[in-house]
């Protein structure tokens, strides 16, 4: 089968054109770098089918970041048939500065001119046979989001793909010709694919190349010498210069611009306020506290809050009162997300019930029964119950990722980040972080430079993912039903803010300690903003959906009939109470080690619940919740009035009566949830990212992080004063660490 | 024993119940060996939504 | 007149001359367009004052001070 890639420069289309071409459903995102990895399928749209492969956007073929790396290789190493170059036509000139280093390879390309339809709208116009004279290539105009103009691709693309081509320069007019020829030649000679290609990266200095090829190093060197005084011996600008400037004289000809008005484009307007200088910061973290807010509260308009308002009704039939307080409760009106939590919670009770009844009027043992209930169904629902309002949290994300905010966020954020010692750059996979960590740790492939890149790793599990949503959320709105005045949307909120915080704290305290260097420099492009496309949302909450469902009926519920199992039999195999069972006793062993942070052994007997739930965390952050779910009735069953709440908040705020777990200790454990040891997934993903050798570090510092903070947050909320004391530690150990890299820096002792 | 009491339909349940529980425990973990041996990310996911991350990553890296 | 890039004011409008620096950064912003000749407008700086946002080639690129103080710009006269 014939295999065509597609290269060209970030946020060009890349992804959106391999989705039209393919049939699949890809990410595709509004800021540059949504795509890290070369992904393939197969297109069938042609007579004949070919394989497609969708690579990282480059700017450049001289690579910069990891993911730029892949592409590169990808082309030069896997010799694709056809390469498939889509360049931006709203931003032409730019785009087509990688087509000049693409052509230079021996491989057929065909240029295809992405956003038409946004140029033609702009009154502009692009000549495709004017440009595909000048680049001596066919060039074809398309809109990969409209599908027009994909059968004329695909079928150029089958054309070229039959042929040979050879590499072209359009440095054969500039005085460098003669010692790239000379290169050209000897490598020729020697057999290296892609000769042309080479010699110019050899010329430019490109740091890849001259590993590579020593020996023709030294006749660019001689060549530099030669005429050292002739362009100044700045051979990097020489070719960069070139390039535009052969772009720039064919580039007019092609395409003709209709005279522009000076008046500011809605997206300029929208930028005038988004990234206002004094309002920039302020409204970022409005949008992100409305995104909680409209996710999380119980209370959407503050009715109760501040008029006391609160809507108890009753009917008297129960059924349709709890139907009702889906909508409206005493606390006041429900945001969007907390409609969706209790609508689902709504729908699991009345399923939960079924299945209860189904199993009992079977005849089925009890202890199968058990296991249904309270081992799969408990699990399962715990984790479906909080589903539809972590796709509905993943919505509004995904709205400001594709509108191109989030490029501005990186904007916005890079000098506050500089401070601590990151790149604006490094917030964009740790926002993705919210959603979930695995996707993140992979797209810190962007980053430039390494050691910005470990930290990020590090810290993107801080940002707390959809998994970890369920434990906020819970734990937040149990903590709100227990105690008055606490207000849960505020809490979950504040509780993200504080993994935000903790990532950047442990960064600067990193750029102190283990990872000292500057700050990795900044250039990134600002993408246009525009309005999400409905069918990108809905293909991006269709796949959390499938993930969210998978895991629930793979991972989480092995792991919930594992713990019933547990939980329910004693160590020779025999069913008994949950405090003779072998999770008990595996529990209380260790229930010790969580005494600091105050869910260990001042809980009393149920305490070593809580240590188990974080064990099994590990596994999948879900896991916590559902872990929950299935211990609360086993324990329920010992206590007289046991009020059993199958969905919702119900089994965590059973288990706060049960244990007498204060809110303190409550958040002290949601805290070491949020900053310990990810799941086993993104764990193993971040593994992958960083430098060999390097991750048992990592593990190191997630443990650490999160018992030192778990405990300080305990003892800070428990009693307040003990805050002067984790002060004056916190005071010492910067002034220990200041001197010691003061006496680093001074190595004469002076 | 607790089986010779139960009806024939109870029987047939709880066995169906039992085999499905050890089922579906053998499945969770015999799906994250898979997606291991696959190289596909154990987050469950062959979305988009993860930026490629379960196109074989692993292989990539050298 | 000649002139840093981290020295212009929101609005101002210059010619590139050249591009002092080295290595990879330097590499980069040749590749972003930021070449001798690339006619560039400084949109605005962000919140804190940096990082800058220019406009160069057709579209919008931030960059941090210390980047552009290695631009430096030919003004345009009429600005």
């Amino acid at each position: 089968m014939l295999r065509i890639a597609l290269a060209g420069n970030p946020n060009s289309g890349k992804t959106t054109l391999f989705n039209a071409l393919t049939g699949s459903t890809a990410h595709v995102g509004n800021w540059p770098g949504v795509t890290v990895d070369k992904r393939e399928g197969v297109c069938k749209k042609g007579s004949v089918p070919m394989a497609v492969v969708d690579l990282p956007g480059i700017y450049s073929l001289s690579p910069y970041t990891p993911e730029e790396m892949i592409a590169r290789n990808f082309l030069l190493e896997e010799k694709p048939d056809c390469v498939i170059n889509i360049a931006d036509a709203t931003n032409l000139e730019r785009n087509l500065y990688l087509t000049t280093q693409l052509l230079e390879m021996d491989v057929p390309v065909v240029v295809a001119l992405n956003m038409t339809d946004v140029l033609q709208k702009r009154g502009d116009k692009a000549d495709a046979e004017k440009l595909s004279a000048a680049l001596g290539v066919p060039v074809v105009c398309i809109s990969a989001l409209k599908e027009e103009g994909i059968r004329d691709l695909v079928q150029a693309a089958y054309k070229a793909a039959q042929t040979k081509r050879a590499g072209t320069s359009v440095l054969a007019q500039s005085p460098l010709a003669h010692l790239i020829d000379d290169i050209t030649i000897a490598l020729r000679g020697k057999g290296v694919a892609h000769p042309l290609f080479h010699a110019v990266k050899l010329a430019e200095g490109d740091e890849p190349e001259v590993k590579a090829h020593p020996q023709e190093m030294q006749t660019v060197e001689a060549f530099k010498k030669k005429c050292a005084d002739g362009f100044e011996g700045d051979y990097e600008a020489l070719i960069a210069d070139a390039r535009y400037g052969y772009i720039t004289q064919h580039f007019s000809a092609a395409v003709s611009r209709s005279e522009r008005s000076e008046k500011l484009s809605a997206s300029d307007k929208a930028d005038r306020i988004l990234t206002h200088r004094v309002w920039g910061i302020p409204i970022f973290l409005v949008i992100l506290f409305a995104l909680f807010h409209l996710t999380f509260a119980e209370d959407l308009f503050y009715l109760n809050a501040i008029f006391k308002i609160g809507f108890d009704v009753e009917t008297g039939n129960s059924v349709l009162d709890s139907f009702v307080a889906v909508f409206f409760s005493s606390a006041g009106v429900a945001a969007p997300g907390v409609i969706l939590f209790n609508l689902m919670g709504f729908v699991c009770t009345l399923a939960g019930n079924g299945i209860a009844s189904g199993v009992s009027a079977a005849g089925a043992a009890d202890w199968a029964q058990g296991l249904v209930n309270d081992g799969i169904w408990a699990g399962v629902s715990g984790v479906l119950s909080f589903i539809p309002q972590i796709l509905f949290l993943f919505l509004l994300l995904s709205i400001l990722e594709d509108s191109g905010y989030m490029a501005r966020v990186a904007f916005i954020l890079d000098r506050a980040f500089r401070k601590f010692g990151l790149s604006g750059r490094a917030f964009i996979p740790m926002i993705m972080g919210f959603g979930c960590s695995v996707p993140a740790a992979i797209n810190t492939r962007t980053l430039a430079d390494e050691k910005e890149r470990i930290m990020t790793n590090r810290v993107i599990p801080f940002f707390t993912c959809g998994a970890k949503a369920p434990i906020l959320a819970a734990v937040c709105g149990a903590i709100a039903a227990q105690y008055a005045g606490i207000n849960a949307d505020l809490l979950v909120f504040a509780l993200y803010l504080f993994g935000m915080a903790m990532a950047v704290l442990t960064v600067a305290i990193m750029r102190q300690t283990t990872m000292k260097g500057e700050v990795a420099p900044f250039i990134m492009e600002l993408p246009s903003y525009h309005l999400p496309q409905l069918r990108s949302l809905m293909v991006h909450l269709w796949d959390k959906l499938k993930h969210y469902i998978k895991k629930a009926f793979t991972v989480i519920v092995a792991s919930s009939v594992v713990i019933w199992f547990l939980s329910n039999f004693s160590w020779n195999w025999q069913m008994t109470e949950i405090q003779n069972s072998i999770l008990h006793d595996i529990g209380a062993f260790v229930q010790w080690l969580c005494t600091p942070m105050g869910f260990g052994s001042q809980l009393g007997k149920f305490g070593w619940v809580f240590v188990v739930a974080a064990v099994t965390g590990l596994i999948a952050k879900e896991n916590v919740i559902s872990t929950f779910y299935v211990l609360a009735p086993a324990i329920g069953a010992l206590i007289p009035g046991w009020d059993d709440g199958e969905s919702g908040i119900g089994p965590v705020v059973a288990l706060m009566q049960a244990t007498g777990i204060t809110w303190q200790a409550l958040i002290a454990f949601t805290v070491f949830n949020m900053l310990t040891i990810p799941c086993f997934a993104a764990a193993a993903t971040v593994r992958g990212e960083t430098p060999k050798g390097k991750f048992r570090y990592t593990l190191a510092f997630w443990m650490l992080t999160s018992y030192l903070t778990a405990t300080a947050v305990y003892l800070v909320l428990t009693w307040w004063w003990t805050v002067f004391i984790l002060l004056l530690l916190a005071a010492l150990f910067a002034a220990y660490v200041a001197l010691r890299n003061r006496a680093k820096s001074c190595p004469c002792g002076r | 024993m607790q089986f010779l009491l139960l009806s024939a339909t109870g029987t047939i349940v709880t066995v169906v119940i039992a085999v499905l529980a050890v089922g579906l425990v053998a499945f969770g973990i015999g799906y994250q060996i898979w997606c291991k041996k696959k190289g596909k990310s154990s987050c469950g996911c062959d979305c988009s939504s993860c930026g490629g991350c379960c196109h074989s990553h692993k292989k990539e890296k050298k | 007149m000649e002139k840093k890039l981290s020295e212009f004011t929101p609005g101002e409008r210059g010619v590139v001359r050249r591009i002092e620096g080295e290595g990879r950064v330097r590499r980069r912003i040749f590749d972003m367009g930021v070449t001798a000749g690339a006619q560039i407008v400084l949109r605005k700086a962000a919140p804190l004052g940096d990082p800058l946002e220019i406009t160069v080639r057709g579209y919008e690129l931030t960059l941090r001070k210390s980047e552009a103080a290695c631009v430096t710009m030919e003004v345009a006269k009429d600005a």
